[in-house]
């Protein structure tokens, strides 16, 4: 029989019912659906054992203990540990983000030399060689070798300061923060003894002086989860209704540099209602004096704006509770706070009562030394960076010829960018032990990097803001990713090279000799435990008023500002630390209004946008004598009328896509002082101009 | 107000959340949490439903009124899980269901078409599109937990209240000779509820007594959003503030609201 096209239809047709009602075409399908879901590139997972290993984050201040979470040895998520007494299971977005941070495209995967402005891969054996050649040169010759450390509780820095004085230098410098701060003033200049801590646990009132308690100062994490339990309340003082202000029962406007008035303010009230308040502190008689002469009641009014009725009634309040406690500080760790908003917020304490006692300020010991040769604590936080490289821009003091960072990023954090940057270029060699590729390390001529603290044995002791003293150890979690080293070990090798027996084989063996000092268990410690002790120093010292106090009050009234609007640093875990960058996780929090595209915004409310000629989403330039910064206007009612929030963590150079060239750096706005009477360098909230670049669209 | 129409089965376990607005400080720490657990990819944007994959969003609310009487909170928003889902309705692949004791809306991504209907549907904007195929920097796809699939483009995803975390519970209960549908309150917590600072986040069995979330539901403060939509959802909001409560729906000017 032919094949006619009758046939043919009828056969195809019979071939495709046939074939529909086989397995065939559906199985076909299926794969075809699976496999236009399972590209290559798409991430694979691999399985294993899920089990969790403690941690001690170091990423900045503060430092707690955490929980990782691994599948078999790859660490995947951390998680708070319910069993650290610093933070009882609260972790911060940035902690949250760290197993990620492991794996960071910025981290520095061996050590680097910079040859023609270049940075070349080169071995260990070749950089720590450079390293001894160099200080063997310079050993001898004074002040020739300094350091920069922003870790302020590890162990690391006896070796890097024990190092220093070795080779005749004591140019061993924290970088500005709160504790170096905090020492100036109470150590100082008040005269007393051990490491101001905040028993919030123990307080039935908080009065916050500017501290962004519940998010960026201090242990944060800790302050949360006391709140969260209701251990307080809490009254935020400050410029913005930040995130400590949003859950607080109140919010007291008032510019940060009248912050350090309304302390004084608060005194004088103190001392009315209570005139035998502080009977006993050497000099109330003097300070009760010159806050009555010195109508402090009138300035407080003039510089807060609020009224004497709402002054006096805080003072009420603080006297009316049982266990008050008042925390000055800065706004975002480091600016916007003096000498005298310090002495005036300690000051309060003291004539509340408040040292050393339940829900009080706690004078807490400093940490045992290790390293025989090194320079004592107390010791080590008395270099004051922004006065030495004040020093260095203006040719009063000589650079060092070697300059090491140890876990900070200068080249981003320091204010005064031009003095700042001159003065730390001016230092012929400098060398870097990041882990990653930030601004300071772009900078360096050699860079050493670091295990990130996940992959390191490290310590903490007593951060700040802590209530009692305390001592946490971490053992890595993992094995390091990158040909990195244990910075401390290669310091204590590099120690014995140039015959400076630091008196210990290994850093762990350092560790475990505080621990026995402590009287610590050190099984229990690196088991994710914490040691504390309760002990507290009494003050055998203390002056409340010597001719410094007063010729620093007597200046705080001077005020000469070129610009009108107040700059409100503002800082966000979320955005990081200078030491991180934003985290890839914490870029996506940024809601529309706080990043768009690449460009960052700045907070001011209708008013001050109605004097400054700006609306929501008008590009400004927002310039101070030090620098400028771009940004879009978002219009918030939670800021002080003549006043700008602009957020830190952002226009960062280096790092990666998740921070590199999103917004721009508040730094570059902010300008170092020096206090009259106080000494100190510090580091105030500057005025700034606000300049339209174009109209919103 | 309208009656809310339970269409589907009444579970013996109801999972849901009680937020409270007054404790959250905005910090994101369960937004970051959330995104490691739940293999969501990090992204070069910030906030950009084209580019950026969200299942929690933090909301930030402001009272409206100026300085100094303006006042602000924030609200994170999770998979309300409805009672009466919208989205399951709507979906015509049945890639979205609630059919599993516990009342948690399921997202099967390999069934799911990207038809997109469900994001449409939902008036809480909790789910998202995958424009594009997921990437994470070199070694970090190393951090990606075994708890959820890779999710290439083309699908939706959105918040499971951590599911994989009920699975474990089933299964340790199970392990223990324990009924694994009566979980005590520790034993299943998502990763938002677990590493929130302040406690802002309780997570439970809305319909077990011994449960936090029981009580604190049934609070004269305690709020759902958009609750006239009949969307009876499972996540239940607290504020002190009668401004937050408000904008919890859309209200008229003289309108009685629960709370008020």
């Amino acid at each position: 029989m032919a094949l006619d096209r009758r046939g043919f239809l009828k056969f195809v047709a019979g071939g495709v019912i046939g074939t529909g009602l086989t397995p065939l075409p559906w199985k076909v399908v299926d794969d075809v659906s699976i496999w236009t879901q399972n590209w290559p590139w798409i991430a694979n997972i691999p399985d294993g054992e899920i089990h969790s290993a403690p941690a001690l984050v170091k990423l900045g201040q503060p430092e707690y203990g955490i929980r990782v979470t691994k599948v078999e040895d790859r660490p995947v998520t951390a998680s708070g540990n319910p069993d650290h007494p610093l933070s009882r299971g609260a972790i911060d977005p940035l902690a949250a983000s760290s197993v990620q941070l492991l794996h960071s495209p910025s981290r520095i995967s061996q050590p680097l030399k910079k040859s023609d402005g270049e940075f070349e891969a080169i071995s260990w054996e070749q950089a720590s060689r450079i390293l001894i050649e160099k200080l063997a040169g310079l050993k001898g010759q004074r002040g020739q070798v300094a350091c920069v450390s922003g870790d302020e509780t590890s162990t690391a820095n006896e070796i890097l300061a024990g190092l220093l004085r070795g080779l005749g230098s004591e140019k061993f410098f924290f970088h500005p923060g709160e504790t170096t701060l905090y020492h100036h003033i109470w150590q100082k200049l008040m005269g007393g003894r051990g490491h101001i801590g905040f028993d919030l646990s123990g307080a039935d009132l908080v009065l916050s002086l500017g501290p962004d308690l519940l998010e960026s100062w201090g242990n944060a994490v800790s302050h949360q989860r006391l709140f969260g339990e209701d251990a307080f309340r809490l009254l935020y003082a400050g410029p913005v209704r930040n995130n400590t202000a949003a859950v607080a029962e109140r919010w007291i406007p008032v510019h940060s540099d009248a912050l350090g008035h309304l302390a004084l303010a608060l005194i004088h009230h103190v001392l009315e209602q209570r005139p035998l308040a502080g009977k006993d502190l050497p000099g109330v008689n003097s300070l009760a004096r010159y806050v009555r002469r010195n109508s402090t009641q009138v300035q407080a009014q003039k510089k807060t704006g609020l009224s004497q009725k709402t002054i006096r009634s805080l003072a009420r309040e603080l006297l009316e509770a049982e266990r008050p406690l008042v925390v000055p500080g800065s706004l975002d760790g480091v600016c916007g706070v003096s000498g005298l908003d310090l002495y005036s917020g300690l000051c309060l304490n003291l004539l509340l009562g408040r040292l050393n006692t339940a829900g009080g300020l706690q004078c807490i010991p400093e940490p045992p030394k290790v390293v025989r040769d090194a320079p004592s604590w107390p010791e080590m936080r008395s270099g004051n960076l922004l006065a030495e490289l004040q020093g260095i821009a203006q040719g009063s003091t000589s650079a060092p010829e070697l300059l090491f960072f140890y876990e900070t990023n200068p080249m981003y954090s320091l204010p005064d960018k031009e003095l700042t940057h001159k003065a730390l270029e001016a230092v012929p060699y400098k060398i870097s032990f990041s882990q990653f590729m930030d601004e300071t390390s772009a900078s360096c001529d050699l860079v050493l990097p670091h295990h990130y603290f996940l992959e390191r044995l490290d310590d903490a002791f007593t951060p700040f803001s802590s209530p009692s003293a305390n001592y946490s150890v971490a053992q890595p979690v993992v094995d390091p990713v990158h040909a990195t080293q244990s910075v401390p070990d290669l310091l204590l090798d590099i120690s014995r090279e140039l015959d400076l027996d630091p008196g210990f084989a290994s850093y762990e063996a350092m560790l475990k000799e505080k621990a026995r000092i402590l009287g610590a268990d050190w099984k229990k410690l690196i088991s994710g435990g914490m040691w504390q002790n309760s002990t507290v120093l009494s003050q055998n010292s203390l002056k409340l008023w010597d001719e410094g106090i007063r010729r620093m009050l007597d200046k705080s009234r001077d005020s000469a500002d070129e610009y009108q609007v107040h700059l409100v640093p503002q800082s966000h875990r979320k955005t990081g630390t200078p030491q991180t960058a934003i985290p890839p996780f914490g870029l996506k929090t940024l809601r529309e209004d706080e990043l768009e595209g690449d460009t960052f915004f700045v907070r001011l409310n209708r008013q001050t946008a109605r004097k400054n000629g700006v609306r929501e989403g008008s590009l400004v330039t927002i310039s101070s004598p030090e620098g400028s910064c771009q940004a879009k206007v978002n219009l918030d009612e939670g800021v002080m009328t003549d006043a700008v929030v602009i957020p830190q963590g952002f226009g960062h150079t280096e790092w990666d896509a998740f921070s590199r060239d999103k917004g721009d750096n508040a730094h570059q706005l902010l300008g170092i002082r020096s206090e009259p009477g106080s000494g100190m360098a510090y580091c105030p909230s500057p005025r700034v101009r606000i300049d339209k670049i174009e109209a919103a669209r | 107000m309208a009656e809310t129409m339970q269409i589907r089965e009444e579970f013996e376990i109801k999972w849901g959340m009680v937020i409270d607005v007054d404790k959250c400080t905005g910090c994101g720490a369960c937004q970051v949490a959330c995104q490691a657990e739940n293999n969501i990819p990090p992204s070069t944007q910030s906030f950009n439903r084209l580019e950026s994959v969200h299942w929690l969003y933090v909301y930030k609310l402001d009272n409206g009124l100026p300085y100094p009487d303006n006042d602000i909170a924030y609200l994170p928003r999770p998979c309300m899980q409805c009672g009466n889902p919208p989205c399951v309705t709507v979906c015509p692949v049945i890639a979205t269901t609630k059919e599993e004791e516990g009342g948690i809306v399921s997202q099967i991504y390999p069934r799911c078409i990207g038809c997109r209907y469900c994001m449409a549907a939902c008036p809480y904007h909790s789910r998202v599109f995958n424009w594009f195929d997921p990437q994470w920097p070199r070694g970090m796809d190393k951090t990606l937990t075994p708890y959820t699939s890779v999710r290439p483009r083309g699908v939706v995803e959105k918040c499971t209240f951590c599911h994989h975390r009920f699975q474990l519970a089933k299964r340790r209960a199970r392990a223990e000779g324990r009924d694994p549908h009566h979980l005590r309150e520790e034993e299943y917590i998502p990763a938002c509820a677990e590493v929130c600072p302040t406690g802002a986040i309780v997570f439970g069995d809305l319909k077990n007594p011994r449960h936090r979330v029981h009580q604190l539901a049934q609070s004269e403060h305690a709020f759902r959003l958009l609750e006239r939509l009949g969307t009876d959802p499972q996540v239940y909001y607290l504020s002190r503030r009668s401004w937050v409560r408000r904008q919890g729906d859309n209200h008229v000017q003289k309108d009685q609201q629960r709370g008020e």
